[in-house]
């Protein structure tokens, strides 16, 4: 009975190699082959990226925690090519991106995107593009307002192929974040802090703390919801400033409590934004701040909470 | 069974597709165009050939306990010595066939041929039968192919594989009159019904015949 299992076993273990060795004989003359296929099927999309040079040798991609890279291929002493699958709105994006050996983002080729039209579409537009393209790989990449998903994910997918590049050549990108950042604010129109526009509805204070020659003033102004909209129960915005009394300077300004609409008026809850009002000084009347495209009342609501804080 | 008969009866009396009925899955899923089917016509062939020759070379040292983990493995790597090379020369039509050329290791023609002739018989008998068996999976392939691509594209073409050149192309009806159904899988199963009824219907005509003659 032993034996006869042990000669199975060495039967089936020597038919196995024989597979085997044979497997590796014939894969060893074709795999350089095979290579050389997929290449060619992906060069007019890396001629793209990197005009001018014709030698691409394929990349293996170990070191991908994302799983968003499905291919790279090294451009000869131009840079390296990533080809990026990750998921859109509602169905997988194929991109390649191409990076250049100084680091910079030379290309953008989308290959595959089945998104809405005339939303998640515009990735493929000139905006993206520009916003992308000439980025080096430590600076951070910005989604497109009004298409978040969809750019948001070819961001992720470039994050994850800048990623690579970085940790390949060594370059210390800070740990960046996979996400992308918040996109840049549209500023509007001008507006002064004492100007009219915030001279029709009164801030209200609701509570003041000092601190040395810091004050801290929390103050309710009414925004888009109180003025224009007239909802039932509609509440006004709360910010929180923080004045210095004695530089007689605005040390920071934050909306503590939102009661516009969501999607328009919170724009403003932006690092761009609120950058404007640090550093103003409140012994000046001339003082003004842009509003933002989209959110202008619920701008202007700020400006005048900013005026409530500071007085008359 | 003399060879010649060993060697014909795949074509019509045996013929693994419209007779037998086997490795209909593939079958119904590639028959689209002539390429695809001369394509895995020629893979099945010479997966079909190696095989039952190598089984039966080593018939008489295989233990029977065993014999369908052995089989398994030389039509496993003979499908995968195939499909590397097609995925190396014929590019165009490993992106066509695509995971059907795995697929050939569980085509039960192959192992069916290995188990009812390649391991009762000698090299020579398994080297025709395979040869026999693939050409009439090959010949059921093409005329369903055929077929298909004609009702569905009013076009026959047939291109070289190895270099994506198209060698002829004949429109055979107008664009006006194709039924674009026969590409889909509901127009597989329709084509496949007729034909083998088409083909029992003559085999009972000739049977009839020859009771009549005696």
């Amino acid at each position: 009975m032993f034996k006869k299992a042990l000669h199975f076993t060495v039967f089936l273990a020597l038919l196995s190699g024989l597979a085997g060795g044979a497997l590796a004989y014939v894969n060893s003359i074709t795999a350089p082959i095979i290579n050389e296929n997929a290449i060619a099927a992906e060069k007019v999309n890396l001629v793209k990226l990197f005009p001018g040079t014709s030698e691409f040798a394929p990349l293996e991609i170990t070191n991908d925690e994302t799983g968003f890279i499905q291919s790279a291929y090294t451009a000869k002493d131009a840079g390296i090519a990533y080809k990026v699958q990750v998921m859109g709105y509602a169905n997988p994006i194929v991109f390649m991106v191409g990076i250049s050996n100084d680091g910079k983002i030379v290309g953008l080729e989308i290959l595959d995107l089945r998104d809405t039209a005339g939303i998640g579409t515009r990735v493929e537009d000139p905006e993206f593009k520009d916003n992308v393209v000439g980025k080096t790989t430590t600076d951070p990449l910005a989604a497109l307002s009004g298409a978040t998903v969809t750019s948001g994910a070819v961001i992720r997918g470039i994050n994850a192929a800048k990623a690579h590049f970085n940790d390949s050549k060594g370059i210390d990108d800070g740990g960046g974040s996979d996400d992308p950042v918040t996109p840049p604010l549209v500023f509007g129109d001008p507006v002064g802090i004492f100007s009219n526009a915030t001279a029709s509805a009164p801030a209200e204070i609701l509570e003041e703390t000092t601190d040395g020659d810091v004050t801290t003033y929390l103050v309710a102004s009414k925004g888009y919801a109180v003025l224009e909209g007239g909802y039932e129960g509609a509440k006004p915005n709360v910010f929180k400033i923080v004045i210095n009394t004695a530089e007689k300077k605005v040390v920071s300004m934050e909306l503590v409590e939102f009661n516009d609409t969501t999607g328009l008026g919170d724009k403003i809850d932006h690092e761009d934004f609120w950058a404007q009002f640090e550093g103003l000084a409140t012994d000046d009347d001339s003082i003004e701040i842009d509003v933002v495209s989209g959110a202008t009342v619920t701008a202007i609501s700020a400006a005048r909470a900013l005026r409530g804080a500071i007085g008359e | 069974m003399n060879k010649l008969d060993n060697f014909k009866a795949g074509f019509i009396k045996e013929n693994p597709v419209f007779a037998l009925y086997l490795g209909l899955c593939s079958v119904l899923a590639i028959s689209t165009t002539l390429n695809n089917a001369v394509g895995m016509g020629v893979a099945v062939i010479i997966v079909l050939t190696v095989s039952n020759v190598i089984i039966s070379a080593i018939r008489k040292v295989t233990p029977s306990e065993i014999r369908i983990p052995v089989y398994i493995v030389v039509i496993a790597t003979l499908v995968k010595i195939v499909e590397m090379l097609i995925q190396a020369y014929a590019t165009d039509l490993y992106g066509t066939l695509g995971i059907f050329i795995p697929l050939i290791v569980v085509n039960c023609i192959i192992l069916g041929r290995a188990e009812a002739f390649a391991s009762k018989n000698n090299m020579l008998d398994s080297l025709i039968d395979g040869i026999g068996m693939g050409l009439g999976y090959t010949f059921g392939l093409i005329i369903l192919s055929a077929t298909r691509q004609i009702l569905a594209t009013g076009i026959l073409n047939f291109s070289n594989p190895f270099t994506s050149e198209m060698m002829f192309e004949v429109r055979l009806i107008p664009a006006d009159y194709v039924i674009s159904l026969f590409s889909t899988p509901a127009g597989a199963f329709l084509t496949f019904a007729m034909i083998a009824g088409a083909l029992e219907a003559y085999k009972s005509k000739a049977s009839k015949k020859v009771k009549e003659v005696k």
